[in-house]
């Protein structure tokens, strides 16, 4: 009882005390916040993974697999799997390798996968992802309602950008570049868009043509690709594409890539053998763009439909005939030979498949083997089942996945270190306060306090501050966590410090939520770290000689 | 000696300091008995062992081993007490009263004289009795004419004040026995009289068994018995 009371006072009448509580409280924010920001950015890989291809791949790259139809068919048949149903949707899949010229003429390589848009939003929940679409809430960070998706109605007074008086040459540039929200919704009425449909234009990877009417095939392409839209924290303004004449004079374009934007794209086919049979170049309308977050693949990935790369790449079914021709009999008369037409069936590189749960990551993938063998067993023409590719997205990404880990580990353990100082301040603070209060040691101990009592009152003081500083650490770290991205803005805007790279980093947010797992760890190492500090000033108080203690001055 | 059974008793106490290699030997076998209820004051110069033996005599301190130093209450050798049963012999059946005051800087005066019972009682019986408590530390207080400076710290109190205070805190857990030691050495006469006045009141009403280290011979003179202590011994008891 009397350690309660003392560790109290003591806590509020001294600043070194305060002071070990803010070593204690800075320790563990550091740990807390890095531990957050890292093991966020490490569960958003892993989840944006799993959304990007499913959980298991089945995949023979380039020359691709025939019969894909039916291995879907009997993967989506598992659901009514008598006993344990394990696997939910399967999707057909072509990933190719091309070079994508934007709107004013950059050439870029690309990773275009060509998709069956209707199985593949089903394996990956690719409309979640697609950036142009209406909203009815403004955005986080989004104060002015610039965001142009926004409703009409719920469109906030639009500030009309004005030259700043100390605007820089390029902040001049970028304003002149930047479609204005009127702007954007002229270029939608000239062609007959609205938000709504160019989000169905993304989920059916079609445009409508506007001179012909009809529906063409169309690709969505990653937000970061074309270098056309400029981020804000949480939404996209679009640039105007601009060509350069012959005199070095920019031209503006009016373009707004999924209303009335193209680009080429050239793929390269390989014959049988792997070798390029010829480049073919493909002019297509944009549907719409997306954004899974993560910057690798929202900057180099498209997406089309499966039948368009299909045909560039000679995938689709093919009609042959063998034989046929005139033979010449022994005695020289000619004659029509038997001819056989022969099916080349259509092809994918892959297929994505979508498990109940990515907790049975381990028993999807049996069961996705199982299924392959026996479908392997009924067509001689696809690859064997001990040499197809079949892999977790866990083992696709594993060596990104380890890295990330390692380093998370690493960090923290450098941290952890770091934070035995606070230990140490708190064993040098508690050893000359137990020096200063030698006489109250006495007191306490003519009064009938025990050994052991005196060395709780050292500790219940060390688990005091220890609380205090853990609290206030607690609370710092989830409110520079919570605001991660806030102050990164901040710091970006006053201080033009930039801390976190997308491109470095692949995710445009920093991860901003804290693991109370992580929060219940650290506070009760922050403590376990107090008591250690404070043990042999604790052991020390309670040997001391009573008598001697008394007379101390 | 009135009674035949003492109440707290030290027989043949040595006690030796080490400084270094030097051993200073400060109790020479001194010996002392004091009868339930009774008043005893202790003379001595200073340096010849009084606090000393106050601390033997409180469980604070050991007598030297190997000597038959023994200090007894109610009949028992406090030597064969147990770690435990030896703090609480301090806590419930000693009160101690310092020269200079040894209150807790921190806490109020209330806090001080509560201090005590918190260290004498468990966390549970504390908190059950905390009423109780309070009031009885109240009522002392007041005894002592402190009632308007509860929530005062030691800083803001005058010595008098202060040494009133650290007798309340000796007398909330009821002792038996009231060790003192230079109660008034750091007073002022007028001063260390109302002390005095206030111990000896509370002395009666509780029928206090009081041993109180002095110089002072206005303060010995309020005793029932006189003890010297010189050279480690002691020399005189006389009776008032
Ligand atoms: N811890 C100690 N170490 C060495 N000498 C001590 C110690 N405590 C007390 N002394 C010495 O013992 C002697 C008696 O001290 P004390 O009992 O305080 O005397 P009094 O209270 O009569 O003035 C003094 O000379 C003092 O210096
Ligand atoms: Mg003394």
């Amino acid at each position: 009882m009397y350690q309660t009371l003392l560790s109290r006072r003591y806590l509020t009448g001294k600043v070194m005390p305060l002071m070990a509580a803010l070593a204690v409280a800075l320790c563990s924010a550091m740990v807390l916040i890095t531990w957050s920001v890292m093991g966020g950015f490490l569960k958003m890989m892993l989840e944006a993974g799993r959304m990007q291809i499913g959980d298991v791949v089945i995949s023979w790259p380039s020359r691709g697999f025939a019969h894909y139809d039916e291995l879907v068919r009997r993967l989506e048949a598992d659901q009514d799997h008598p006993t344990d149903p394990l696997i939910v949707a399967a999707s057909p899949m072509i990933e190719t390798a091309a070079m994508i010229t934007l709107p004013g003429g950059a050439i870029k390589p690309i990773r275009l996968r060509g998709v069956d848009p209707e199985s593949y939003q089903r394996v990956t929940r690719y409309a979640q992802t697609l950036h142009w679409r209406p909203i009815e809430q403004p955005t986080r960070y989004d104060r002015f309602g610039e965001d142009y998706r926004l409703q009409p109605s719920t469109t906030y007074p639009l500030p009309v950008p004005s030259p700043a008086a100390d605007e820089t040459n390029a902040q001049q540039v970028a304003r002149v570049l930047r479609l204005r929200n009127d702007e954007i919704l002229r270029i939608l009425d000239r062609h007959g868009l609205s938000w709504g449909l160019i989000y169905d234009n993304g989920l059916s990877m079609t445009r409508r043509n506007d001179d012909t009417g009809e529906r063409r095939p169309a690709i969505v392409l990653g937000i970061e690709l074309s270098r056309q839209n400029e981020r804000k924290r949480s939404f996209y303004f679009s640039r105007r594409p601009f060509v350069l004449n012959e005199h070095g004079n920019a031209t503006l374009q009016d373009v707004f890539l999924p209303a009335n934007g193209t680009v080429s794209v050239t793929f390269f086919p390989t014959s049988e053998k792997g070798t390029l049979v010829d480049s073919v170049t493909r002019v297509l309308p944009v549907a719409n763009e997306f954004k899974t977050g993560i910057y690798e693949i929202d900057d180099n990935t498209a997406l089309t439909r499966l039948d368009v790369v299909q045909a560039v790449l000679y995938m689709n079914e093919a009609r042959r005939t063998v034989g046929g021709g005139i033979g010449v009999r022994p005695d020289g008369t000619p004659y029509v030979l038997p001819s056989t037409e022969i099916v080349d069936p259509a092809r994918v590189t892959s297929v994505l498949v979508l498990g109940v749960s990515a907790d049975r990551l381990a028993d999807i993938y049996e069961r996705c083997r199982a299924i392959y063998a026996d479908f392997a067993a009924d067509h001689p023409d696809v690859p064997r089942p001990e040499v197809m590719m079949i892999q977790t997205w866990e083992d696709l990404n594993r060596t990104f996945i380890d890295a990330v880990r390692n380093e998370m580990g690493l960090v923290l353990i450098v941290f952890t270190f770091i934070s035995l100082t606070a230990v140490f301040l708190v064993w040098a603070i508690f050893w000359s306060m137990v020096s200063e209060k030698t006489k109250d040691i006495g007191i306490l101990r003519a009064l009938g306090a025990s050994r052991r009592g005196i060395a709780g009152l050292w500790l219940s003081y060390a688990a005091a501050i220890g609380l205090t500083g853990i609290c206030v650490g607690l609370l710092l770290a989830h409110v520079i966590v919570w605001n991660i991205n806030a102050i990164q803005d901040t710091l970006g805007r006053t201080f033009n410090i930039q801390i976190w790279n997308p491109e470095v980093y692949y995710f445009i947010d920093i991860p901003s939520s804290v693991d109370p797992r992580s929060a219940v760890f650290v506070a009760a190492g922050g403590i376990l770290a107090c008591l250690l500090g404070a043990l042999v000033p604790a052991i020390r108080a309670s040997r001391m000689d009573p008598v001697r203690a008394l007379r101390f001055e | 000696m009135s009674t035949p059974q003492p109440i707290l008793s030290g027989s043949n106490l040595h006690k030796t300091y080490r400084l270094g290699r030097a051993k200073v030997p400060v109790l020479r076998g001194a010996s002392i008995a004091i009868a339930q209820g009774e008043t005893v004051a202790i003379l001595g110069a200073s340096g010849s062992g009084k606090s000393t033996m106050l601390h033997l005599l409180g469980g604070l301190d050991r007598p030297d081993q190997g000597a038959s130093s023994a200090v007894t209450f109610r009949g028992r050798n406090i030597a064969e007490f147990s770690e435990s049963e030896r703090n609480a012999y301090r806590a419930r059946d000693i009160g101690f009263v310092f020269q200079f005051y040894h209150l807790l800087p921190e806490l109020n005066v209330i806090e001080n004289v509560l201090i005590a019972a918190m260290v004498r009682h468990r966390h549970v019986r504390y908190l059950a009795e905390r009423r109780e408590l309070r009031s009885a530390a109240e009522h002392i207080l007041g005894a002592l004419g402190l009632s308007s400076r509860l929530r005062h710290r030691p800083v803001e109190l005058s010595g008098g004040e202060r040494q009133r205070v650290a007798i309340a805190r000796a007398l909330i857990n009821r002792p038996t026995v009231l060790l003192a030691d230079e109660p008034t050495g750091n007073l002022d006469r007028a001063t260390g009289g109302e002390v005095l006045d206030a111990l000896t009141a509370i002395q009666r009403e509780r029928a206090l068994t009081l041993l109180i280290v002095t110089h002072d011979s206005a303060v010995a003179s309020r005793a029932d018995r006189v003890i010297r202590l010189r050279d480690g011994q002691v020399t005189e008891s006389t009776t008032a």
